[in-house]
């Protein structure tokens, strides 16, 4: 397999999150394929901590881009779509031709919430004229908190399993396989919503009353 | 005011900017209030996740900028319209950055409605409209634009919610017919 050159967009405001626990994994992977993979937060060009001029070296010399974000409002967070038009105004005849693929990841337990991040980061690819080389979803991210997936036992062993296919693929140019997403999907049977709903509105209550809030469903704005 | 109109369109998009005009002039003739937000000239902060909102100051950002008016203009309505160009299939970051805090009318409690997890309201429930417009803007993007718009009702749980996309290659009288037709509908709500 021919060494790439990956750059991973971690797209969360929060620069050491679950999104950038999951970039760092797929950079190990790739590592470990002798691909060279970067890790860049958007967040930072966004906020003028680091300057979009200077991508250009690194855009130029990368063959695949991964876009790794959380779901905000059911779509990318505000930061990371700013962060995407500035790129397609900056460098957008220099991403034709390159793949790209994307990771999005929501606090709900139903990957289903993650297909508009997904989308998002599909339709840039598609102004672009980028390959597509997929996108996986991952419901539950939250609750990581940006935990190291190696220290999750056998649930990341699975995560890393299923990035690992994914990485597989992505290195080859091919489309990243059904069987990543069936790794990563935790499947919650619906009967266990509510006492799961029960469960985190007393963990809700209980960390507002810590923090000084006396009635969590306040209404300052009526 | 019946409805809030977010717009996330720059001034520099005429094409845009006549969509909201049409929408504008529309809706007062069918006498119907709304409160017009041009996000462009709005200092709305990105939102940081911080949690603050849903625990420390329920319902309040802990940075200062000029949400609290929108969210006021919301709690009040009956619903939101959401103007944008639409970018890869879904919102403008202008448009983004005051969606990102729509955390602010939704409670940090769970609930379970036909069988999906959801946050309860805190002001009640509202109903929801898209308009995006867009040129050269492909199917797939359109079909992105329609699920976004779908989704954001679901969590909102919106007791009506509607997602129109407009081509910029349109002729004029198509655009408008457009807008009279959601404005009809709407109207009913």
């Amino acid at each position: 397999m021919v060494a790439k050159k990956i750059i991973l967009v971690n797209g969360s405001v929060r620069r050491n999150k679950t999104s950038y626990s999951f970039a760092r994994t797929i950079k190990a992977l790739s590592e470990k394929r002798d691909s060279n993979a970067d890790i860049i937060n958007a967040i930072d060009y966004f906020k003028g901590k680091s300057s979009l001029e200077d991508l250009e070296e690194l855009i130029n010399n990368c063959h695949i881009i991964g876009f790794i974000a959380p779901v905000y409002v059911d779509t990318l967070p505000y930061p990371t779509i700013w962060f995407l038009e500035e790129l397609s105004k900056k460098y957008g005849e220099e991403l034709k031709g390159k793949g790209t693929f994307a990771i999005g990841q929501c606090g709900f337990p139903e990957i289903r919430f993650c297909q508009s991040v997904l989308d998002a980061c599909r339709s840039f690819a598609e102004d672009h004229n980028m390959t597509w080389l997929g996108g996986l979803g991952y419901g539950g991210g939250a609750m990581l908190d940006g935990a190291l997936l190696e220290d999750l036992g056998k649930k990341g062993e699975k995560m890393i399993l299923a990035f690992d296919y994914a990485i597989d693929n992505i290195l080859k140019g091919e489309k990243i396989p059904a069987k990543s997403q069936e790794l990563l999907t935790v499947k919650i049977p619906k009967i266990l919503y509510w006492p799961l709903a029960l469960y985190l509105n007393y963990k809700s209550r209980k960390i507002s009353l810590q923090m000084g809030a006396t009635n969590i469903e306040e209404k300052p704005y009526i | 005011m019946d409805w809030v109109i977010l717009d996330g369109s720059s001034k520099d998009n005429i094409s845009a900017r006549r969509v909201t005009d049409l929408l504008t002039r529309n809706l007062e003739n069918k006498k119907i209030t709304y409160n017009y937000f041009d996000l462009e000239d709005m200092n709305i902060l990105a939102c940081t996740g911080c949690g603050s909102c849903g625990s420390k100051t329920p319902g309040r950002c802990g940075f200062e900028d000029e949400i609290p008016s929108i969210i006021k203009a919301i709690a009040n309505s009956k619903g939101i319209i959401l103007l944008t160009p639409i970018t890869f299939g879904g919102y403008s970051s202008l448009l983004k950055k005051a969606v990102d805090k729509f955390t602010l009318i939704g409670l940090p409690l769970y609930t379970v409605k036909n069988g999906n997890l959801l946050h309860p309201m805190r002001y009640g429930y509202h109903n929801l409209i898209g308009v995006g417009v867009g040129k050269d803007t492909t199917e797939g993007q359109k079909q992105a634009f329609k699920l976004l718009i779908e989704r954001n009702a679901l969590n909102m749980q919106s007791p009506h919610h509607k997602a129109i996309t407009i081509s910029l290659n349109n002729k004029s009288a198509e655009a408008e017919n457009e807008i009279m037709d959601l404005v009809k509908e709407v109207s009913a709500w």
